[in-house]
């Protein structure tokens, strides 16, 4: 199914708003695991974001200029012995779209206060 | 071997296998990143039953794996398509090939035929000629033309192969009018895949190969061809050999006998198309249609 232009699919939210949480923690960069139990522990459930569908998200908004993201240095997965991590940020225009997205679902939502995004 | 590198193997495997062909860099940061994250997965403290969780992780995102993979060589082939210079990966080097040698055979056939024809004629033979000539030259010039805008370039060579149509040039040409009507239809569908007005358009003038009743249409024309074509060869009157050296005789029952069988092996699977695309939009509009 072609998606509507300015669609935003729960996921890609879901993420968006993941990466602005970890980031006003004090992470700015995230790898796809850190993610994952970010967004399972954020969406109170039990399972992890499948890889195809975590990775396919990441890949189209990174495309779409929500995302950057970057190889880490491999002197510190050397150090720490495991592979090298792919570390995301959210770009201003991940910012900008997560905020037109939350303000759309509040309007909504004062219009009809039953109304989930879900 | 414990279940987690077991579980870590599998998916490591798996992501080669749909990664497999796909444009390298995109490829090895795939199996890169899912490498890093499986190895996070089961170190993580925090994280109990970690294969078995692997497992559903992996088995949940297969379709969506294959979703990216797909997406992927659809982005990859369209910046080949439109990067100058190199447009003809549009078209296998066989059809190429098969190309070139219908023009330069239509050409060389009726300006052959004309030079040595004995029957006194002078003005029919010229126009034969001069008309052989255009339509292998629009073939030929199709395929200069393909380099530098495939969709115009392969209309070019259909128009071209099927203008002054030879019966004994059939094989061929059905080879290279159906890869001329593939490759335009294909790329123009990946170029104005964005463009909802040239969709539109494409839609309702350009995809034939998607309409079933054009392939129902083509059956009973390949079967009238087939059943007609002999009285092309065989319109001499004493003989289907008469006149002809034995070893010409031969080709021509040969040629004759492919391309009869051909004609209607053709028009079997024109209507078998015709059926099953007819069929399965039959089946999407009913579940397209609310009750």
């Amino acid at each position: 199914m072609r998606r509507k232009p300015g669609a935003v699919l729960p996921i890609e939210v879901s993420i968006l708003a993941a990466g602005v949480q970890l980031s006003k923690s004090g992470i700015s960069e995230f790898h796809g695991f850190e993610l994952a139990k970010r967004l399972r522990d954020d969406d109170g459930g039990r399972r992890l974001t499948a890889h195809g569908t975590l990775y396919k998200a990441l890949s189209r908004m990174e495309k779409a200029g929500w995302l950057t993201s970057q190889w880490e240095d491999p002197d510190a997965a050397t150090d720490e012995g495991r592979p090298r991590r792919r570390l995301y940020s959210v770009t201003a225009e991940g910012r900008v779209v997560l905020a037109r997205v939350l303000a759309e679902a509040a309007a909504v939502t004062r219009l009809d206060p039953g109304w989930s995004p879900s | 071997m414990s279940a987690g590198p077991r579980s870590s193997r599998l998916v490591a495997a798996w992501t080669r296998l749909y990664t497999a062909g796909l444009p390298s860099a995109l490829g090895e940061r795939r199996r890169l990143e899912l490498e890093s994250d499986l190895w996070e997965q089961l170190h993580d403290p925090t994280e109990s039953h970690a294969s078995r969780l692997v497992l559903g992780r992996w088995l949940r995102g297969v379709p969506a794996d294959l979703g990216w993979r797909y997406r992927t060589l659809v982005d990859a082939r369209r910046a080949r398509l439109t990067t100058p210079g190199d447009a003809r990966v549009g078209g296998r080097g066989w059809w190429v090939v098969a190309t070139a040698l219908l023009g330069v055979a239509k050409i060389v056939m009726s300006v052959g035929a004309s030079v040595f024809a004995n029957d006194g004629a002078v003005i029919g033979p010229v126009i034969a000629a001069t008309l052989g000539s255009l339509t292998g030259g629009l073939v030929l010039a199709g395929l200069v033309v393909r380099h530098r805008n495939l969709v115009n370039g392969s209309w070019l060579i259909v128009a071209g192969s099927v203008a002054g149509f030879d019966p004994i040039l059939l094989p061929f040409t059905a080879l290279v009018v159906i890869g001329g009507v593939w490759s335009a239809d294909l790329q123009f569908s990946e170029t104005v895949e964005d463009e909802p007005r040239l969709h539109v358009a494409y839609r309702q003038q350009l995809s034939l190969t998607r309409r079933w009743y054009v392939w129902l249409a083509a059956a009973p024309l390949l079967f009238g061809f087939g059943l007609l074509f002999p009285l092309f060869v065989y319109s001499d009157t004493t003989g289907p050999t008469d006149g002809h050296s034995e070893g010409l005789a031969a080709i021509v029952d040969i040629v004759a006998w492919m391309t009869w069988w051909g004609s209607w092996l053709a028009a079997a699977v024109c209507a078998g198309v015709g059926l099953v695309l007819g069929v399965l939009r039959g089946v999407v509009h009913h579940r397209a249609t609310p009750a």
